[in-house]
């Protein structure tokens, strides 16, 4: 399978060990990355308020341009995937903002009409590659290991837009934790919000949301977490020692992308996963599943 | 047991359509008031649940006139209607409605940006206003809310009015319970106007909230002041299950497209092609409630007590169904039924009562310093279900009450209570009997009974057996049981048990006096059904039945209506 | 006949200490709501139970709960096999599952929620568009139920000035109304809208299925914005869209740098070192290739204008 691969802004900047392993986990699975060669920023949720007009002119591009290699589009980030989705179930529905779009577009030969699905790659490996294909890499399972899901908001919320699983009691998280062999841990921050988007502005509301998630997540017996979203993990993995210090906590919760986990449960190794690069050192959870 | 004491110019009873219509005049006319309600503002009335309002206005049909709808009115109420309060509110109801757009509301429009009226059951032309999704009073609710906001006017919430103060003839206060705290409250006023709704809770199934249990009417009648028509009530189908949702309307009259939805029998046959072809599901209340129940009668409804017909939605577009009937098709599809193939199964319910405290066009009540407004109000309409009923009523006399009352409350000076102490003595004692009793009557039990003896005795079709079992029975809960009742918790901190005490003994006096005045009324006419006395009599019944407490005992008698305007003959 | 189970919370403030839990079995029916248990639980078993309800089809907004974990108003709610009801959290309880909403209902007068024109129009019909009233007439369904503030975790960590969703939906239908006139960022000001996080707990919550954040939140952020471009917080929108414009991607580093001030870049210098030991921090701006195309898009739409 093959998708138009979208990795936003984060991965390729502060999140690039993301972005790695996801190559190193794609190429393992048979999943084509084509490069998209010049798609912009979604705008996240700044752009969206600020200025609508160019936030549907800069993603309907990104769409266009999908479209225009007849390929769906493959997120790795949370708010990727529902400023797309949501430009995209836009342009489908309304035919006056699609010509309008199409209008501007025209400007740099471009033209979207609506032939393109954006996927998140937690849904691509759940339902595109399915259990069954990934079990087969599987070389060294998770046994025994405690992972605390955090979703994200914007990989469930809102229910009409992202449509995969049920924003009040998911689970797509929970059979990734499973497929890759370790045991998933239940608490109610996992789907709550880290904050990130507020942490320009407003650090200190975004550290405070965060630590309260980290807690519960400890507290619940987690000895890791994973997440779906670079915004989440700068928070969870970044902010970590800052959360703890607000709470008065000496957290040490190391934090995992989506593909690291599933690369180390496929037998990948801590270059191969860029395990370096994060935070919260990862060296005690590859001593407890016998990597180190 | 401590009071507490509040005084001011005027106090509203009631906090609906009417009571804050009320609230705001008497503000912007320079009185004191208070607004005491038994519950939340904007969050416990009648009015949310409605959909729209009617008037006459530079909107709909150029050839339409207050005349027209003055007669619609009166004809619809079955000539009933208090003919010059009917005028009154007729004239009224414009400014009104163009009022509400001030407080923010928007009335639906035309392309061309000018008010869009549709066309109501029971009237001649196009002059029914609604707004957005055909919400009208929850929008009418919230206007009127954000202009109690804006004046920052005193509320008492979680307050129960339960008994009026009179010295001399007049009303000078009113007492209560504060509910949320357990204590007694004492409030002495100029002016009271009671706002406090319609006594549906009479009723097993009712699709008003359930705070409707006539608290006003009663004060009222037991201060000695006159009610009207307390015989009259409307009756209407609601969806069956869930009981949550049994408070629904079945909007009949609202087009979809250029259909309506159907109501059909346990066969699949639609209802109304029967009994009213030209008007359909466009008729008046009460001609749909009497087919309806015309089918049950004859065995054409399904379910275990034989009461379950359908509303049928499958044939409308489903956006616009969305849109135009909403509360229906949201709730119902919450309770996981596809209105796009299934039908809806409804089952009879009460609807508002008509009958209420009898007033003049200064919304006084025959008490001097009583006020009445709204639904509490006794039937200037006659027993009708014209659209617009309620929050017509509600706008105009709740505007004109609150003139009335603050002019009064600027014409005198604050009445002393001292004479009264011995009522507020005994109305504490009253309402804090329930917290000392110790017996196995619950609230509960006390209201399930009534509820089930006006349920089997107090029918759309009633008779005279019937009517005279259901009274003895009444008079019995009253003899036997209404004195004992006590609490299954004796804490004061928001005791909805005891706030239920005191409603029972409410609904059992107006329970009393509504099957006395059905008793009385020897006829059948639109809403209101003898099968002794199956035809309209205007001979002998083109009056109002007046029910008053004099020298402790009931006294009724039947009052000619003074057809000013419009007469019978008329309209043939 | 098939049963549910309820655990509902209890408490009397006046007599308990703490509060406890009480467990029910209560008969299953089709469609049921989570009100018809709470009314079937009080006719039946303990008549002392005490919640709130009225119009029993979300209009009123009197009767919202916690079930499950989530708010909403019970009778809309649907009945699960196994529940948990609890009162709306973040408020003083009343009583059982009754709580004191003065807080939430404070800071919806705090922001003048009622329309103010400046000229009042005479008692005639105005001509007025339903186009014009497309945004602020899905805001009009808001019933107040203050489920939607339950929700919000900005709210859950009672962070002061953060007055939440209801608040900002109401504030909104004003400054949305094209009749209104007030300067209503005077009010925006008091909301501290700009701690939204854009979580979407409010949308999933409401039950009237509002737009809360899309709707509501982000209008106002447009119009602060555009009215207020001097302030920060609209500094930092506009930073964001002019590297996009600039780079095409949005280099974290490059964006804090224009918009953060000395002191709270200073606060977070040992998180900023340990980031850029890790070589999270890039410092050249990084941009895409074809920026031409981005940037000839933003002319065109400027243009337009």
């Amino acid at each position: 399978m093959k998708f138009a691969y979208y990795p936003g802004c984060s991965p390729q900047t502060t999140t690039r060990e993301l972005d790695f392993s996801t190559r190193k986990i794609a190429k393992a699975l048979e999943i084509e990355l084509e490069d998209m060669n010049g798609a912009a920023c979604c705008g996240s949720v700044e752009l969206r308020s600020n200025d609508p007009d160019l936030f549907y002119a800069i993603n309907g591009r990104t769409l266009a341009i999908a479209e225009s290699k007849g390929l769906d589009l493959l997120t790795i980030c949370n708010t990727c995937q529902l400023t797309l989705s949501q430009a995209n179930k836009s342009l489908k529905n309304d035919d006056k903002l699609r010509d309008n779009i199409n209008r501007i577009l025209s400007e740099v030969n471009l033209r979207y009409s609506g032939g393109v699905d954006v996927k998140h790659l937690l849904w691509v490996l759940l339902e595109n590659v399915g259990p069954e294909k990934i079990k087969k890499e599987i070389k060294t399972p998770l046994t025994g290991l405690k992972v605390a899901p955090f979703y994200g908001c914007h990989i469930l919320r809102p229910k009409e837009i992202l449509r995969f699983d049920d924003p009040d009691d998911p689970r797509s998280l929970e059979d990734f934790i499973q497929m890759c062999g370790a045991e998933p841990v239940d608490y109610s921050g996992k789907i709550k919000c880290c904050g990130f988007h507020i942490l320009p502005y407003n650090p200190e509301l975004a550290v405070k949301l965060t630590g309260k998630y980290l807690k519960e997540a400890g507290d619940a017996g987690a000895q890791c977490m994973v997440t779906p979203c670079p915004l989440c993990f700068t928070m969870l993995d970044g902010y970590q020692s800052q959360a703890g210090k607000q709470l008065g906590y000496q957290f040490n919760l190391p934090v995992f992308h989506l593909p690291q986990l599933l690369g180390l449960a496929m037998g990948m190794g801590k270059d191969e996963l860029m395990l370096k690069r994060n935070m919260i050192a990862v060296d005690e959870i590859l001593h407890k599943i016998g990597r180190i | 047991m401590d009071v507490i004491y509040k005084e001011t110019d005027v106090l509203v009873i009631g906090g609906g359509l009417a009571g804050m219509r009320a609230t705001i005049e008497a503000h912007d006319n320079g009185a004191a008031v208070l607004l005491a309600l038994k519950g939340k503002l904007g969050k416990m009335n009648a009015g949310i649940c409605s959909y729209h309002c009617a008037a006459v206005g530079p909107w709909g049909d150029p050839d339409d006139t207050k005349e027209l709808h003055l007669k619609d009115v009166i004809e619809v109420g079955g000539y009933l209607g208090d003919q010059e309060l009917c005028k009154i509110m007729v004239e009224e109801l414009t400014d009104r409605v163009l009022e509400l757009e001030k407080y923010g509301l928007m009335w639906d429009r035309d392309s061309e940006g000018n008010i869009d009226p549709y066309l109501g059951a029971g009237h001649s032309k196009p002059r029914t206003l609604s707004t957005y999704k055909r919400q009208g009073g929850l929008d009418m609710i919230h206007s009127l809310r954000s202009e109690m906001r804006r004046r920052k006017i005193p509320l008492l919430e979680d307050i129960m009015a339960t008994g009026l103060l009179v010295n001399g003839g007049e009303v000078v206060g009113v007492v209560g319970l504060d509910y949320l705290n357990g204590t007694f409250i004492c409030l002495r006023a100029k002016s009271v106007i009671i706002a406090t709704g319609s006594h549906h809770q009479v009723f097993p199934v009712s699709t008003p909230p359930p705070e409707g249990t006539g608290d006003g009417v009663a004060m009222a009648y037991r201060a000695g002041a006159e009610l009207m028509n307390m015989e009259f009530t409307l009756f209407v189908f609601s969806p069956a299950n869930p009981r949550t949702f049994r408070g629904i309307l079945i909007p009949t009259l609202f087009k979809v497209g250029d259909e309506t939805l159907h109501l059909l029998n346990n066969k699949g046959e639609r209802i109304m092609e029967r009994y009213d072809p030209e008007h359909l599901e466009m008729a008046t209340k009460d001609v749909i409630a009497r087919s309806l129940h015309n089918e049950i009668r004859e065995g054409r409804a399904d379910g275990e007590e034989g009461n379950i017909l359908y509303a049928d939605l499958r044939h409308l577009p489903y956006e616009a169904a969305k849109q135009k009937l909403t509360d229906l098709v949201f709730c119902m599809e919450k309770a996981g039924i596809d209105i796009t193939k299934e039908l809806i199964p409804i089952s009879p319910a009460s609807h508002e009562t008509i009958g209420g405290i009898r007033i003049n066009k200064r919304c006084e009540s025959s008490l001097p310093g009583l006020y009445a407004a709204g639904s509490a109000i006794g039937a200037i309409y006659g027993n009708d279900g014209i659209t617009g009923r309620g929050s017509g009523h509600a706008l105009v006399f709740g505007k004109r009450a609150g003139e009335n009352a603050a002019q009064r409350a600027q014409q005198i000076d604050m009445p002393s209570i001292e004479n009264v102490m011995d009522q507020v003595e005994d109305e504490k004692k009253r309402v804090f009997k329930p917290m000392e009793t110790r017996s196995n009557i619950l609230p509960i039990m006390v209201l399930k009974d009534l509820q089930q003896t006006l349920g089997k005795y107090f029918r759309m079709e009633k008779n005279e057996r019937d009517l005279q079992k259901g009274l003895k029975k009444v008079l019995r809960i009253k003899k036997e049981r209404l004195h004992d009742i006590s609490l299954s918790s004796n804490t004061k901190r928001f005791n909805l048990e005891w706030r239920m005490a005191l409603e029972v003994e409410n609904l059992v006096d107006i329970a009393e006096i509504m099957f006395r005045a059905a008793i009385m009324r020897k006829e059948s006419r639109t809403m209101f059904l003898r099968d002794d006395y199956p035809e309209k009599d205007d001979k002998n019944w083109l009056k109002h039945i007046v029910v008053k407490k004099q020298n402790g005992s009931m006294s009724i008698e039947a009052l000619p209506i003074k057809l000013i305007y419009i007469k019978p003959e008329e309209e043939d | 006949m098939e049963k549910l189970s309820a655990k509902i919370f209890r408490y009397d403030p006046t007599t308990d200490d703490s509060h406890r839990y009480e467990t029910f079995e209560v008969p299953c029916e089709k469609g049921m709501r989570v009100l018809d248990v709470l009314m079937y639980i009080q006719e039946n078993f303990d008549t002392s139970l005490a919640f709130r309800y009225s119009c029993r089809r979300a209009r009123c907004g009197s009767c919202a709960v916690v079930v499950n974990g989530k708010p909403e108003p019970a009778c809309l709610g649907e009945a699960k096999k196994n529940m948990v009801i609890e009162p709306l959290p973040n408020l003083p309880i009343i009583r059982d599952l009754v709580v004191r909403t003065d807080e939430y209902e404070e800071r919806i007068q705090d922001i003048n929620p009622y329309l103010v024109r400046t000229k009042q129009p005479e008692l005639k019909p105005e001509k007025l568009l339903s186009s014009d009233f497309t945004q602020v007439m899905p805001l009009n369904e808001c019933i107040e139920c203050f489920s939607c503030v339950s929700a919000c975790p900005v709210n859950g960590i009672k962070w002061k000035g953060f007055l939440g969703p209801t608040t900002l939906v109401q504030l909104s239908r004003r400054l949305l109304d094209p009749r209104d006139d007030r300067d209503r960022i005077q009010d925006a000001l008091r909301t501290g809208f700009e701690n939204c996080v854009s979580c979407y707990m409010c949308v999933n919550t409401c039950p009237v299925e509002i737009g809360i954040l899309d709707g509501a939140i982000e209008n106002i952020k447009k119009n602060y914005i555009e009215k207020r471009q001097q302030d920060d917080y609209s500094k930092y929108n506009n930073a964001w869209k002019n590297i996009v414009i600039k780079n095409g991607i949005v280099n974290p580093f490059i964006l804090m740098r224009r918009i953060l001030k000395i002191n709270t870049l200073l606060k977070n210098i040992v998180t900023g070192i340990k980031f850029f030991l890790k070589g999270r921090i890039s410092l050249s701006s990084k941009r895409i290739p074809n920026i031409e195309e981005i940037r000839k898009i933003e002319k065109v739409i400027g243009e337009k204008r």
